[in-house]
């Protein structure tokens, strides 16, 4: 019942769900023009997008977007689970998992966009 | 009306229908960013490393996958706007007529894209050559 109210902080989660919903599209957008209608289209080149990855600015712009699309997609699946899952050990596993899961997931990215060199 | 969706308690509607389809493509946008990122790790390694992975890619198998990642980053960008909207208060009132909204317009762009990454090539073989009429264009 208190799943989102202010007395858990879940109001919080609740709202960074929708901020990093909202700031994900438009980066998404910016994303789609620049990468597949701008740059080489069907032709991307190694050189094009490394070109691109080895700059300071989008580098910023991708580790943004993979921090908050590592978030919400987690955390979209913490509120998926937490629907389903009554047990305190089951949900402690559960978001266990899913931080490990994040860390993976962000370790292997951000070592993939920033120390890029072309 | 209530009827038994497996692990839920939800009556059917349009918002039982959009809010069931945000969570299965959210799942499925999930499991994609994962290997996403590793096959990104990949593409960085070397310009040789870059050139074996989008062969990889250009499989037919992937630019059919692809499609279906289109259909979900649409659907859960475009119901995603409809949630806060309705959340924000502003179109509580509009959400059942927003729900067919955020429908047709991934609709639309479904096909558009798919059209686009749509291996026609598939088509491209003596096969279905002699399925076409000798006097079509």
């Amino acid at each position: 019942m208190h799943k989102y109210s202010y007395k858990n902080g879940g109001v919080y989660v609740w709202f960074l769900q929708r901020l990093t919903g909202f700031l994900l599209l438009a980066l998404l957008l910016v994303h789609m023009l620049v990468e597949h209608f701008t740059l080489g289209g069907h032709e991307l080149s190694y050189e094009l997008v490394a070109k691109r990855v080895a700059t300071p600015l989008w580098k910023i712009i991708d580790s943004l977007f993979l921090v908050m699309g590592t978030f919400h997609g987690l955390n979209g699946v913490w509120m998926i689970a937490s629907d389903y899952i009554k047990k305190d050990w089951l949900k402690v596993t559960v978001v266990s998992a899913l931080l490990c899961l994040g860390g993976v997931i962000l370790t292997l990215g951000l070592l993939t966009v920033i120390p890029f060199k072309m | 009306m209530r009827l038994d969706i497996p692990f839920t308690k939800y009556a059917w509607h349009s918002g039982t229908i959009a809010w069931l389809l945000h969570r299965i493509t959210g799942g499925a946008l999930i499991f994609y960013l994962t290997i996403h990122v590793w096959v990104t790790h990949h593409l960085g390694k070397s310009p040789e490393a870059f050139d074996q992975m989008m062969k990889l890619l250009m499989h037919p198998a992937f630019r059919i996958g692809e499609i279906g990642l289109l259909a979900a980053i649409v659907y859960h960008s475009l119901n995603g706007v409809r949630i806060l909207l309705v959340d924000l208060g502003i179109g509580a009132r509009h959400q059942e007529q927003m729900f067919w909204w955020v429908i047709g317009l991934s609709f639309v762009l479904c096909v558009l894209g798919g059209i686009e990454l749509f291996p026609w090539q598939l088509f491209d073989n003596e096969i279905f050559k002699g399925l076409i009429p000798s006097w079509l264009p």
